[in-house]
């Protein structure tokens, strides 16, 4: 099996080249960015973005679609990190570019159960999740892997090293803590 | 809200819901603000289900109500839903853009669907309801909710057989056809996506990756990988541009399944690559050879016969349809259609029928017309003029016209003299002359000019010098007036051409066009009654069964009616019989057939022709009752009319010698079978050109006879002429050379274990 460029890089950090994490990291962003902006300027304004295809597209337009699981788990869970970066930089630049006009933040938000459904602001999702991390990291984690890289919670627990019931418990103790500091 | 909170709430959680307000209280003491905090935790946790989780199923989409989640892909997701207010009373499918990987490509393929389902309606396809965006900005669309099954499992969990399976399929051709007609491509064409409701609805589903063939802006799709490589055209898989073509093979392969069982390369979780390479430069086998009749769940002899109802026409329809080049294959869903219509209305396929020519010379078999030798063929042209001058003759101040036309036919016949020529002319030779001839003999009498015009047409036509024939009939139709019977004589024999050139419309049109002149003549009730007859001829020809014999059933009361002579009406008999028999039903077709085979015989010898037919068709009726005696006893009967009227050396008595070694071969009357095959097979190397599928016919009768008689050698030799005999014709069935293949297996496989058992059996006369 060949490799690509990220599974590389990859397999050098895991055996400790210190500068393939940061050759990583910038590939990574550089190619979100690249995917959000197209995104962003194809789209309705405050058409939603949808951060899971994008950190899914990003690993094939890396040309990484024959690598190894392991790392593409590697790989969803630095590039839903830096999914959050991104989006929180668009969201940052979009609403300094509309200082003092319209109203249209960047918002993500999943499908409610309930209604009227909530609409997440990007902005005031980071800084939910920043409280999160301060009190319990890996909780945070588990947004991130969630949310941002779509993974499922069976990779999320054997990423993390914990079980299968006590990253679904993370998630769900999460959201409440996100749900109540964005409402 | 602190860490504490966060702690505590995760406590909580672990309890029983009725438990959790006291342990909270307990808990937080009298710090009011943390126990506050604690339910906030525990109401949002309630009420945050759905927060951030794309895999939850909503509890509404827009104004639908989400019941449950139906399926889910690569593409989306799929919910049953209601309508919340009551406007539409039904349950719908939604279906929801997924977000996984590729979103921008999804939401393009998304749009066309449902840009695509909104401007077309046809029963066979799903409705569009109700389309939008859900409030993350995902489109979704609503549509018809298909309560069904896919068409594979359908048709197996109710046993149909082959018909019904073809019937069931023609819905799909035509849905799929509607959407080429609104210039869209299916291009994900499987079971899975062709549903069948409860009450047999075929409805075709997942235009998802659809595409415009009109070329919608920003949706050019070309190359992508199919979703499920197994119902894909090659080109497909390629990655090449795509045509209606492409949905014509994967429909191709999906009726593959539904009739073998299987698909032609195998099945199973391919990739495209996999696929790719099964099926680049191979193609696929006879469906009916291939059939998987555990996965039909069909016992040893139901097998035999569904292989049987797939051999031939089905199998011709199915490659047609999986030919590897695309300009090959059926030209549209509508053409795929009309084929399988055709079969199932026991006519000739499309995928049978070559060009014009095959269909030229099928014709000619069909009505034996002796047209050997010059000698018969000088029969054909008297009886052509015989006809013109008996009608000329029939009106007596025409009388002149009779004369006339009588004394040009005697010149004509003591010019082709072979003993004046050194030679024996041909015929056309001498139509030729006659032709040079007509100025000279009629420059101031159009009518007899036209009689006779008309009197070459149709030898020519018998002759199948069809342009030379067509020039006449043309000559004659502008020298007689529309309208008048002559007209008419002259639009009944242009019918026979273009039947004669396989243009069976134009054919009726003039048969329907003569006829109705011939109706409002009070003294045309005979040619009435010729072209009710001629008119049953052609629809038996193109499989119009049910029209036949309404046709025949008047010729025959016309010629009852008219009290015309035993010939006539035992030729009308006749065809009616044709027709019963192509109807199935073979008593009526047995009753007719006796009647005329007893009024053709009173008819000798100017019913020769008509009474072999009778004769043939009646043994051909009978063998397929199981009735081997009396079908051999007529074959033989029918070889006696042709031989009288023929002589013994005539290519006319190949076909009926071969049949009748067959079933003595059968009947283990091995010597006779041989002595009669031998025959058959010199006829037919002496009269039949070598490209002829009429020999390759005689060699394999031979090579069956060969084979029943232990003679190995001889069975190898005729089954490999027959091969190069169908390797030559334009227009052979492949099931032909299979069958001489088979043969040759059998013969081999016989010679290897019987070893000398051939060698006195090997010299045939």
């Amino acid at each position: 099996m060949s490799a690509g460029p990220v599974t590389l890089l990859l397999r050098a950090r895991a055996e400790g080249d210190a500068s393939a994490e940061g050759e990583l990291i910038a590939l990574i962003y550089a190619e979100l960015r690249r995917i959000a902006e197209r995104q962003m300027r194809g789209e309705r304004p405050g058409h939603t973005l949808t951060p899971t295809a994008l950190v899914h597209e990003a690993w094939l337009r890396l040309g990484e679609d024959a690598g190894d699981a392991r790392d593409r788990i590697q790989f969803l869970a630095l590039a839903g990190h830096r999914m959050r970066q991104v989006l929180v930089d668009h969201a940052r630049r979009r609403n300094a570019g509309k200082r003092g006009g319209g109203n249209d933040a960047v918002t993500l938000s999943g499908i409610d159960a309930a209604a009227p459904e909530p609409e997440v602001d990007v902005l005031a999702l980071d800084q939910a999740l920043q409280q999160l991390e301060a009190y319990d990291p890996r909780k945070a984690s588990v947004v991130e892997l969630r949310y941002f890289a779509g993974m499922e919670m069976g990779e999320i627990a054997a990423l993390l090293g914990v079980s299968r019931a006590t990253a679904q418990r993370d998630w769900e103790v999460a959201r409440a803590f996100l749900h109540a500091q964005l409402s | 809200m602190d860490e504490r909170a966060l702690r505590l709430f995760e406590l909580a959680l672990d309890l029983p819901e009725a438990q959790r307000d006291t342990f909270v209280a307990t808990a937080a003491g009298d710090d009011a603000a943390l126990r506050e905090d604690v339910l906030v935790l525990l109401r949002a946790h309630a009420e945050s289900a759905g927060l951030l989780d794309r895999s939850a199923v909503p509890a509404s989409i827009g104004r639908w109500r989400v019941l449950g989640r139906l399926g889910a892909g690569g593409m989306g997701e799929v919910f049953l839903v209601e309508r919340g207010d009551g406007e539409y009373a039904q349950r719908a499918a939604l279906k929801l853009t997924a977000l996984g990987i590729g979103g921008a490509m999804a939401l393009a393929r998304f749009h066309a669907e449902r840009s695509f389902l909104a401007r077309i309606e046809h029963p066979n396809i799903a409705r569009i309801i109700d389309g939008g965006n859900a409030s993350d900005g995902r489109p979704f669309v609503v549509m018809e909710y298909v309560d069904g099954a896919p068409v594979d499992e359908w048709c197996a969990a109710r046993r149909l057989g082959v018909r019904e399976r073809v019937g069931l399929y023609l819905q799909v051709l035509s849905a799929v056809d509607a959407a080429h007609r609104a210039l869209v491509l299916h291009r994900d064409i499987k079971p899975a996506n062709v549903m069948v409701t409860s009450d047999g609805q075929v409805k075709l589903l997942d235009f998802g990756i659809a595409k415009n063939l009109a070329g919608d802006r920003g949706l050019t799709l070309t190359g992508l990988a199919p979703l499920t490589p197994e119902f894909a055209s090659p080109e497909q898989l390629a990655g090449e541009a795509l045509t209606t073509a492409s949905d014509i093979y994967s429909l191709g392969l999906l009726l593959h399944l539904l009739l073998a069982g299987r698909l032609p390369f195998g099945q199973g979780g391919r990739t495209t690559a996999q696929a790719l390479e099964a099926m680049r430069g191979r193609p696929p086998g006879r469906p009916s050879a291939g059939l998987d009749a555990g996965k039909l769940a069909l016992s040893a002899r139901e097998a035999r016969l569904w292989r049987n109802a797939l051999a031939g026409d089905l199998d011709r329809v199915l490659l047609k349809a999986l030919a590897s080049e695309p300009r090959r294959r059926y030209a549209s869903a509508a053409e795929f259609a009309q084929d399988l219509e055709n079969w199932l209305a026991l006519r000739p396929v499309r995928a049978r029928r070559g060009d014009a020519l095959y269909r030229a010379r099928m014709f000619a078999r069909r009505h034996r017309l002796a047209v050997a030798s010059a000698t018969a063929a000088m029969l054909a042209l008297a009886i052509g003029l015989g006809v013109a001058a008996h009608q000329a003759w029939q009106t007596r101040q025409q009388a002149a016209r009779a004369e006339s036309a009588r004394a040009f036919l005697i010149e004509l016949i003591t010019d082709a003299n072979p003993v004046a020529s050194g030679r024996e002319p041909s015929l056309k030779e001498a139509l030729d002359q006659a032709l040079a001839r007509i100025p000279r003999h009629f420059h101031d009498q159009p009518e007899s000019e036209a009689d006779i015009r008309l009197g070459i047409a149709v030898a020519y036509t018998n002759l199948m010098q069809l342009d030379a024939a067509e020039e006449q009939i043309e000559r004659v139709l502008s020298l007689r007036e529309p309208g008048t019977t002559g007209h008419a004589d002259a639009l009944q024999s242009r019918a026979l051409l273009h039947w004669s050139r396989g243009r069976t419309d134009a054919a009726e049109a003039d048969y329907l066009a003569a006829l109705s002149v011939f109706a409002s003549d009070s003294g045309s009730a005979r040619k009435v009654g010729e072209v009710y007859n001629d008119l049953a001829s052609l629809m038996s020809d193109v499989g119009r069964y049910e029209e036949a014999r309404r046709f025949a059933s008047k010729a025959v009361a016309n010629a009852r009616g008219l009290g015309l002579d035993p010939g006539a009406l035992g030729a009308r008999l006749e065809n009616l019989g044709s027709a019963e028999q192509g109807l199935g039903r073979l008593d009526e077709a047995e009753r007719a057939y006796h009647e005329a085979i007893g009024l053709l015989e009173r008819a000798l010898p100017e019913r020769t022709v008509a009474l072999a037919v009778a004769l043939n068709n009646f043994a051909l009726v009978q063998r397929d009752r199981g009735r081997d005696d009396d079908a051999l006893a007529l074959f033989r009967r029918a070889a006696a009319v042709r031989e009288r009227a023929f002589g013994q050396d005539h290519a006319e008595l190949a076909g009926p010698l071969i049949n009748i070694a067959r079933l003595e071969a059968a009947r283990g009357e091995i010597s006779d079978a041989r002595i009669h095959a031998d025959r058959a097979v010199k006829l037919s190397e002496a009269a039949f050109a070598p490209d002829y599928v009429g020999r390759g016919h005689v060699h394999l009768g031979a090579a069956q006879v060969a084979l029943a008689s232990g003679d190995s050698s001889a069975a190898v030799y005729h089954a490999e002429e027959a091969l190069a005999v169908f390797a030559r014709a334009d227009a052979a069935d492949p099931t032909w050379s299979e069958r001489a293949r088979g043969l040759i297996a059998r013969a081999r496989a016989t010679a290897s274990i019987g070893g000398d058992a051939t060698s006195d059996a090997g010299s045939a006369p």
